[in-house]
C-alpha cells in the first residue's frame, strides 16, 4: 500500500485545486462532448491533506437518479467561468444519432441551465458542427467565439465531476445542515439523489458545480473534501462511432430484408436486425447515461458530529487542578477506537 | 492527439511528484485494505475487526516529535485510555524516529487494546493506529507489529 498524498502546496496534480479554493470545472460540460483524454482526478483534503478518490462509474443506461428535475431551467445560472477549454469547439461533425440524442436530452428536460444559457446567448456560444454547445468564456459578454477560434483549439473533454465533502457540525445541526444542502441543490437547478441521517447526495448542474461545492463548504467546517473529474470523452466517442456503424449495418440489413427471397432468409435477416437494434439501444442508453452524468455533477456531503468542546473551569488559585492543553487541532479529536473501529 | 493533450498533465504530475508526502505500509496477511476511506489515508481490517490505520496530518503548529507524542498521549489519557507500559521509541522502516503508545480501554463493556505510533517528518505528522477487542487483538498482535514495522514515510 503506497499513497501519494497531495499537499496543500500544490500536490493536487492536474488541477488547480488548493486549500483555499479550486477551479475544477473550468469548462462546464453541458451536453457537449470531446476527444478522448485521460482521466483527471483531483483530490484535496483540507485537514488530513489526503483524500481518496471516488470515481463514479455507472452502468449503462439507467440509474435511478439519472433523471434530472423537471424545472431546472427556471433558474438560469450565470455563465461558467472563463476557461481556455470553454473555447473549445464542439468536436468534429457528429452523427445524426448523436444530434438526435442531444435532442432527447432536451426533450427529457435534462438540459442544464448552462445549455439553456448558451442556447439563448448565441454569440457567446461556440457551436460545433454537430450542434453541440460549449459554454464560452464570459458568457454572453464575450462575443469572441468565432468558429475560427473553435477550429484552432482542442475540443473540450467530456468530464463527470463528483465531489465528496465531509463537514463537521454540532450534532443538533446535522439535519438542518443537510436540509440546507438539499435546498441549495434545488435552488441551483439540481436535485436530491439520496439522503441518510448524516449524508446527502445531490446533483447540481455541472456548469454550477464549483459554485455548489463552494457554497456547501461555506455552510460548515470542512474536514475533508475530494473532487474527482472522470474523463469519459473516449468512451463517448467510441460509442458514437459504433452507433454510426451499427446504423449503417441496420440500413443494409433492412435492404436485405426487403429483398429476401424466402421466409427462412427473411427470418435470419430479421434476427440479425433485432440483434443490431438491441445493440444500438444499449449504446444509446449508455450515451444518455454518460451525458446525464456529465450534465449533472454529484455532490456528496457527509456531516460529522462535532465533539462538544468542554472548557475546563479555571483552576482556583492554589488548586492542584491543571487546565489541560486544548490545541485547535481537529485530528487530535479523531484519535481513538471510536472512529478507528467504525468501518462504515 | 490524445498523447499530446495528456502531455501537460503528465508534465504537471512529474513536476509535482517530489512535493508529495507519501508513506508505505505492508498490509499484513489476514487483513484487507479498505479502499475509498475518506477518514483515513490507509485503513485495513481483519475478519475479527482488528483495524490498522494511518493518517497524515500537517505539522501545524510546527513542532517536534516530543511535542506531538505528548499531546497525543495527553489527549488519549483524558479520553479515558489507560496506558499500558511506557512510551516506546520506534523507528519507521526508513529510519524516521517515532514514539508508540499502548493503551487499554473499555468499549461497550468490553476490554479493548489501542496502540498509536507518531512520526514527525518535516511538514507532516504521521499517526499510525491499531485497535480492537482484546480477545481478537492479542492473536493479531504479530500481524499488527509487522504492519507497524513495515511503515515508512
Amino acid at each position: 500500500m503506497s499513497l501519494c498524498l497531495p499537499m496543500a502546496s500544490g500536490c493536487a496534480a492536474g488541477s488547480s485545486y488548493s486549500r483555499s479554493g479550486y477551479s475544477p470545472p473550468s469548462q462546464a460540460y453541458a451536453g457537449s462532448v470531446a476527444q478522448p483524454q485521460s482521466v483527471q482526478e483531483v483530490s484535496v483534503a483540507s485537514v488530513a491533506s489526503v483524500s481518496t478518490e471516488s470515481t463514479e462509474s455507472g452502468s449503462s443506461g439507467g440509474d435511478s437518479d439519472e433523471a434530472p428535475p423537471s424545472e431546472p431551467s427556471a433558474d438560469a445560472p450565470a455563465p461558467p467561468p472563463p476557461s481556455p477549454m470553454a473555447q473549445a469547439p464542439a468536436r468534429p461533425p457528429a452523427s445524426r444519432e448523436a444530434q438526435a440524442a442531444l435532442g432527447n436530452t432536451v426533450a427529457h428536460g435534462a438540459t442544464t441551465p448552462a445549455t439553456a444559457t448558451t442556447t439563448t446567448t448565441a454569440p457567446a456560444t461556440a457551436r460545433g458542427p454537430a450542434g453541440r454547445t460549449t459554454p464560452a468564456p464570459g458568457g454572453a459578454a464575450n462575443n469572441v467565439t468565432a468558429p475560427a477560434v473553435a477550429e484552432a483549439t482542442p475540443p473540450a473533454p467530456m468530464l463527470i465531476y463528483t465531489a465528496a465533502v465531509d463537514v463537521s457540525v454540532r450534532r443538533a445541526e446535522i439535519t438542518a445542515t443537510l436540509d440546507r444542502v438539499v435546498d441549495l441543490a434545488y435552488s441551483m437547478g439540481g436535485y436530491l439523489v439520496q439522503r441518510t441521517d448524516a449524508q446527502v447526495q445531490v446533483r447540481v448542474p455541472s456548469a454550477r458545480f464549483r459554485e455548489g461545492v463552494r457554497r456547501v463548504e461555506e455552510m460548515a467546517e470542512v474536514l475533508h473534501r475530494t473532487i474527482n473529474a472522470q474523463d469519459v470523452s473516449e468512451e463517448f466517442n467510441d460509442l458514437e462511432v459504433r452507433l454510426t456503424n451499427l446504423r449503417a449495418v441496420r440500413r443494409r440489413l433492412e435492404e436485405f430484408l426487403a429483398r429476401a427471397a424466402n421466409v427462412a432468409e427473411a427470418l435470419r435477416v430479421a434476427q440479425e436486425l433485432e440483434r443490431v437494434t438491441q445493440e444500438m439501444d444499449r449504446i444509446e442508453g449508455r450515451m444518455r447515461f454518460l451525458r446525464a452524468r456529465a450534465t449533472f455533477s454529484l455532490v456528496t456531503v457527509t456531516a460529522h458530529a462535532r465533539s462538544e468542546v468542554v472548557v475546563a473551569p479555571d483552576p482556583l488559585p492554589g488548586s492542584a487542578v491543571r487546565r489541560p492543553l486544548d490545541l485547535p487541532v481537529v485530528w487530535l479529536e479523531r484519535l481513538g477506537l471510536g472512529r478507528l473501529l467504525q468501518l462504515r | 492527439m490524445t498523447t499530446l493533450r495528456r502531455l501537460p498533465l503528465l508534465l504537471a504530475l512529474s513536476l509535482l511528484a517530489p512535493a508529495c508526502a507519501s508513506f508505505h505500509v505492508n498490509t499484513p496477511s489476514g487483513f484487507a485494505e479498505l479502499e475509498d476511506d475518506s477518514r483515513y489515508d490507509y485503513r485495513a481490517t481483519n475478519a475479527d475487526g482488528v483495524v490498522i490505520a494511518v493518517r497524515v496530518m500537517r505539522n501545524e503548529p510546527e513542532a517536534s516529535l516530543e511535542f506531538w507524542g505528548r499531546v497525543v498521549d495527553e489527549r488519549l489519557r483524558r479520553q479515558g485510555y489507560t496506558p499500558q507500559g511506557n512510551p516506546e521509541p520506534v523507528r519507521s522502516a526508513n529510519g524516521v524516529a517515532g514514539v508508540m503508545f499502548r493503551y487499554g480501554a473499555t468499549v461497550g463493556g468490553r476490554a479493548h487494546r489501542y496502540q498509536v505510533a507518531v512520526f514527525v517528518r518535516g511538514k507532516k505528522v504521521y499517526v499510525m493506529e491499531a485497535g480492537g477487542d482484546t480477545e481478537v487483538f492479542d492473536p493479531a498482535a504479530p500481524a499488527v507489529a509487522r504492519a507497524f514495522g513495515s511503515f515508512r514515510t
